[in-house]
């Protein structure tokens, strides 16, 4: 992202530099615009991964809940975590082509020679897309924490995926030793 | 949507998504819909170390019907041991015409006196991936749980079956 933000700008730099700047301009667009689609290609694949590891956290989570009212956990969940991170997405999206144009802006403000304190606030999406991811992030997390430890509460002992773990090695230490000493 | 079809839908998804969350799996319904998930998404094998294929879980025709399924798609075994002897009978009974057809199918009972005999946790694996996992009968606030995706912990299940099969027949 801030390397994409900075492309227009660094590019520009070495173009100039190189006295390359009248012919290179063709190559400056075709390769932002591939720069550009990589980098959105890429964001997609993030947001999917992203949305697909919260899916699987609520549909175990739901999962769990099978000694008490499914459904009202599964409300508590989805009617929470879903508008979020639908504005995660959502947001990111708005705030990456907002970075997208920032980026093309400034590329062409540094062209006509203008100076750097618009340059300045053309960084302002790129914070703001941090801003949504970090926070909306750790929101989830922290609901996710938060059903977790209710349902641990309310409901059945259920075992974190460290205890999961430690249970199973546990019986299968017990096990092999078991099994060598008859052996 | 019933109750149980929203749980089995959530345990799909969790095998689609190859997920590595560790989810509870103690009703015996839902014990039932976790072996389902395995006939249906095994592409090699299905390993399952229980106590006496209850007929609340193995005698459903549902279940009977995935793991006919999973024996019909090339290169899926289903191996079975159990601590007493099966209780559905009639999925035994399938197993059993399975067997005859040919297909790659064991079912064997614990010999009295071993350890596999008297361990009070059972286990499932799927494909090496999968596991379902039921604490000691006699523990309290305790529930078996399972997970879909963790290759680490299925290995060495698989690798215990492995090691439980001379102990019985």
């Amino acid at each position: 992202m801030c390397c994409l933000a900075l492309w227009p700008f660094s590019s520009e730099y070495f173009l100039r530099n190189w006295g390359v700047l009248g012919g290179g301009h063709f190559i400056e667009v075709s390769t932002g615009i591939n720069i550009a689609l990589i980098s959105w290609q890429a964001f997609r694949e993030r947001v999917q991964s992203a949305e697909r590891q919260l899916e699987a956290k609520i549909n175990s989570v739901a999962a769990s809940a099978e000694d008490i009212d499914q459904d009202r956990y599964r409300g508590l969940i989805s009617q929470v975590l879903l508008p979020v991170l639908r504005m995660r997405t959502w947001g990111s999206c708005l705030v990456y082509a907002l970075a997208i144009i920032a980026a093309l802006v400034g590329g062409a403000l540094l062209y006509v020679g203008q100076s750097s304190p618009y340059v300045l606030w053309l960084l302002l999406p790129t914070a703001l897309q941090l801003a949504v991811s970090w926070v909306t992030l750790g929101f989830m997390t922290f609901w996710m924490w938060l059903m977790r430890k209710g349902l641990r509460f309310f409901g059945p002992t259920i075992p974190s995926p460290k205890e999961a773990t430690a249970e199973v090695q546990t019986f299968l230490r017990e096990a092999k030793n078991k099994l060598n000493r008859r052996e | 949507m019933s109750e149980i079809d929203s749980y089995r839908q959530f345990v799909e998804r969790l095998a689609e998504l190859s997920s590595s969350e560790v989810f509870s799996n103690g009703q015996p319904a839902h014990a039932q819909v976790i072996f389902e998930t395995f006939f249906k998404f095994a592409k090699k094998s299905v390993l399952i170390f229980c106590n006496k294929l209850s007929e609340k879980v193995y005698g459903q025709q549902l279940l009977i019907n995935a793991a006919g399924d999973a024996l019909n798609r090339p290169g899926v075994e289903i191996k079975i041991i159990t601590q007493q002897q099966p209780e559905a009978q009639n999925f035994v009974a399938a197993l059993t015409r399975w067997k005859g057809e040919g297909k790659p199918i064991s079912l064997a009972t614990t010999f009295p006196g071993t350890f596999a005999s008297e361990t009070q946790h059972n286990f499932a694996v799927m494909d090496g991936k999968a596991y379902r996992f039921e604490p000691a009968r006699d523990s309290q606030n305790r529930t078996a749980f399972a997970c879909m995706n963790d290759p680490e912990i299925a290995a060495k299940l698989s690798q215990l079956f492995e090691r439980l099969e001379p102990c019985a027949a």
